[in-house]
């Protein structure tokens, strides 16, 4: 008797609290009419879909200019010099061109020309032409040396490694440095994490072997 | 009447947001009001009565002072105290367990989102607001709830102490 008059009641309460919660929250009943606000705002979304792709064909073009503005800002500028097992295959195709322009006078001298100019030319051509492709996609800088900073010291290192056909650096190795042994070690480490652009031979991605330097610059 | 089914028809809506687990907060606000009024009932109605009983029957007493009198005066105030203190702790329970089961409803609101996020991506902000507005709504309804259930709690609670010090007091005095 004492528990039905007690549920009674209880009923009543709990009808209460959970009246009164209905309505703490009535605010979001409130909301509907906002809610097909909502559908709008999807169609913004549809329209800012074909807006991207938009934006996306602008960047596209815009692309293949920054790795050519990339290198200079930073004073490293790539270098390269003519690999051993690369030289025999072009110089190849080189002199092929220059024969018959150069033949038209005289026969016997070609013969000895052909071999004197064939190896500064080829120097010359191949370094130019490997600058157009040893292209650095992504750089990181060098750690500048703590000791090295102390010592407001600046230098360069001239680093030779070999690019894989991904574009990543393998076999790091030291040419040159100014000042000797300073710098030698965040160059290499940085050098390690740089990407460059595969050599393409016939279209498809070939090891090239290249030379870097890398300048440390003490800021300010 | 018509408010009233109105009213009704409100709290269905709410039961219906809420899910499941509202509807055990419910169930366990129901269960705490009852034993809430059932103490209030006793301790406002029946216990005086059984008070004044035992104090009749301890001043039929010939003598209140020998050891086995102490015996049963304690016996006396150990049952009133029983009495007085019967449905204390589940009512304290159900005030500790109300905001739990709340939680309990934020997290199984909250696996609904995230449950539409990982089939409708982030894009679709109407499927996220069933499974937001079951976290919420059952939070909600659970800290009120115990909220609403905390201060009878504790005053039963003084209540029921100071009941069974008056009646100790009562005893000996005779």
């Amino acid at each position: 008797m004492r528990f039905l008059v007690a549920i009674a009641i209880a009923g009543l309460v709990n009808l209460g609290l959970f009246l009164l919660m209905s309505y703490m929250i009535a605010g979001q009943d409130g909301v509907r009419p906002e809610d097909e606000n909502m559908t709008m705002v999807e169609f913004v979304r549809l329209k800012r879909e074909p807006d991207s792709p938009e934006l996306k064909q602008r960047k596209l073009p815009k692309k293949p200019p920054p790795p050519e503005k990339l290198p200079p800002p930073p004073t490293t500028m790539p270098k390269s010099r003519p690999p051993q097992p690369n030289v025999p295959t072009l110089p190849a195709e080189v002199p092929a061109i220059d024969l018959p322009l150069s033949l038209k006078g005289t026969g016997p001298y070609l013969g000895d020309y052909k071999v004197s100019p064939s190896a500064p030319a080829s120097g010359e051509t191949i370094l130019s032409a490997r600058e157009g492709e040893v292209i650095p996609l992504v750089r990181t800088l060098p750690r500048y040396p703590r000791n090295a900073a102390r010592r407001r010291l600046e230098g360069s290192v001239t680093i030779e490694f070999i690019i894989m056909k991904d574009g990543s650096v393998r076999d790091p190795k030291v040419v040159e440095a100014h000042p000797p042994g300073v710098f030698d070690r965040a160059a290499l480490e940085a050098i390690k994490k740089w990407k460059f652009k595969p050599k393409l031979m016939e279209g498809e991605p070939v090891e090239q072997r290249a030379t870097q330097e890398i300048e440390f610059n003490l800021p300010g | 009447m018509g408010a009233l089914t109105d009213n009704l028809f409100q709290i269905e809506l709410l039961l219906e947001r809420g899910g499941g687990v509202l509807w055990v907060i419910l169930v366990a606000s129901v269960l705490m009001w009852v034993l809430i009024i059932e103490r209030y009932y006793f301790m406002l109605v029946v216990y005086p009565s059984q008070l004044q009983r035992l104090i009749d029957h301890w001043q039929q007493r010939q003598e209140r002072y020998s050891w086995q009198a102490q015996r049963i005066r304690e016996g006396m105030i150990a049952e009133l105290s029983q009495n007085l203190r019967k449905f204390l702790l589940p009512i304290k329970t159900l005030t500790a367990v109300l905001p739990m089961l709340g939680l309990l409803g934020t997290v199984i609101g909250m696996i609904q989102v995230f449950d539409v996020m990982t089939v409708f991506g982030t894009g679709n902000v109407r499927g996220f607001a069933g499974g937001i507005s079951v976290a919420l709504i059952t939070t909600m309804a659970g800290l009120v709830t115990a909220l609403s259930g905390l201060y009878f709690s504790a005053n039963l609670e003084h209540r029921a102490q100071r009941a069974i010090q008056h009646a100790r007091d009562l005893l000996r005095r005779e």
